[in-house]
């Protein structure tokens, strides 16, 4: 199955999330900022990865996970990925989950300050923030589509 | 083999180009466009399926908002993923000059006119614009013949 986490700019919270599935980064505490940016993608798009879907990693049952940055189009994009993957008769091979609900304001203009007007210093450590305060809310979201996925395989099986 | 047309809403000018290719539009009258203005049925984000020419290719639309050409990007990508190729499903991309008052028309609340609005507005867009569609189904035809 493929899982797609997409998000606003494809840089915090999908890729947190994505890291998360992918047993990147500790469920069980708050990530240090270091750890955060050790994460591949973390903070680190340009406006040419918008749209692109970004391969992070295979998890344990063989899952492929990847990251997507999908500017405004808000969660008609989730229903745009599993319509596409239904017209071609591969629904079943695809899980598009929107992150963008658990992101909050510190990320939000943290984002901005760093990927758009490229003021990385101070936007990073927003950032940062802002991720350490929506990441066990992320957890939770990471943990509902990890059972959503072992509920396809079940059914596939 | 799927043809899906792309624009900013999926019941405008994507709308029309699937009915061009479908060989139902010869002309810019879009009175009998079934679906032409119906907003609604493009707020979900699902592809709407428009029909199949005689070749069994089924033809589908769908509304992408102002980033037609990252969603494009997007949709090849997903493709590529699920190990399709272009002989499965073609993303067509159509775009004409004004369609950003069309969306903004589409947007107007249906209490302060709105339905009206948009399919006044469209249709004075679309009408003059026709040439610029029929030119990308064209296009598009000729890359199909060369695909096969």
């Amino acid at each position: 199955m493929h899982i797609i986490y997409h998000c606003f700019g494809g840089a915090h919270s999908s890729v947190t999330a994505a890291a998360l599935h992918l047993g990147l980064l500790p469920k069980d505490r708050l990530p240090t900022l270091e750890e955060l940016m050790a994460v591949p993608y973390f903070d680190n798009t340009d406006n040419s990865d918008f749209g692109s879907i970004r391969f992070m990693g295979l998890d344990e049952y063989k899952n492929a996970v990847y990251v997507l940055g999908k500017k405004s189009l808000g969660d008609r994009f989730t229903n745009i990925i599993h319509g596409t993957a239904e017209m071609l008769g591969a629904r079943h091979q695809v899980l598009a989950v929107n992150t963008m609900p658990n992101v909050n304001w510190l990320m939000k203009i943290g984002g901005f300050i760093s990927r758009r007007i490229g003021m990385v210093f101070l936007g990073r450590p927003l950032v940062g923030v802002g991720t350490r305060k929506a990441f066990f809310a992320l957890v939770n979201l990471v943990e509902i589509t990890r059972l959503q996925t072992m509920d396809r395989r079940q059914v596939d099986s | 083999m799927n043809i899906m047309f792309i624009s900013n809403t999926g019941v405008h000018h994507a709308l029309i180009a699937a009915n061009i290719f479908l060989g139902r539009l010869h002309n810019p009258n879009f009175r009998y466009i079934k679906g032409f203005c119906d907003v609604a049925h493009d707020k979900s984000g699902f592809p709407i399926y428009i029909g199949e020419d005689n070749q069994s290719r089924k033809v589908y639309t769908l509304g992408v908002g102002k980033d037609v050409l990252m969603a494009k990007k997007t949709l090849e990508d997903l493709r590529d993923i699920l190990g399709f190729t272009e002989r499965e499903l073609v993303i067509e991309p159509v775009s004409v000059p004004g369609e950003s008052l069309i969306k903004f028309c589409s947007r107007w609340p249906k209490i302060l006119g709105g339905a009206h609005l948009n399919a006044l507005v469209s249709t004075y867009i679309l009408r003059r614009q026709f040439h610029v569609i029929q030119k990308t189904v064209e296009d598009l035809q000729g890359r199909l013949k060369e695909m096969h």
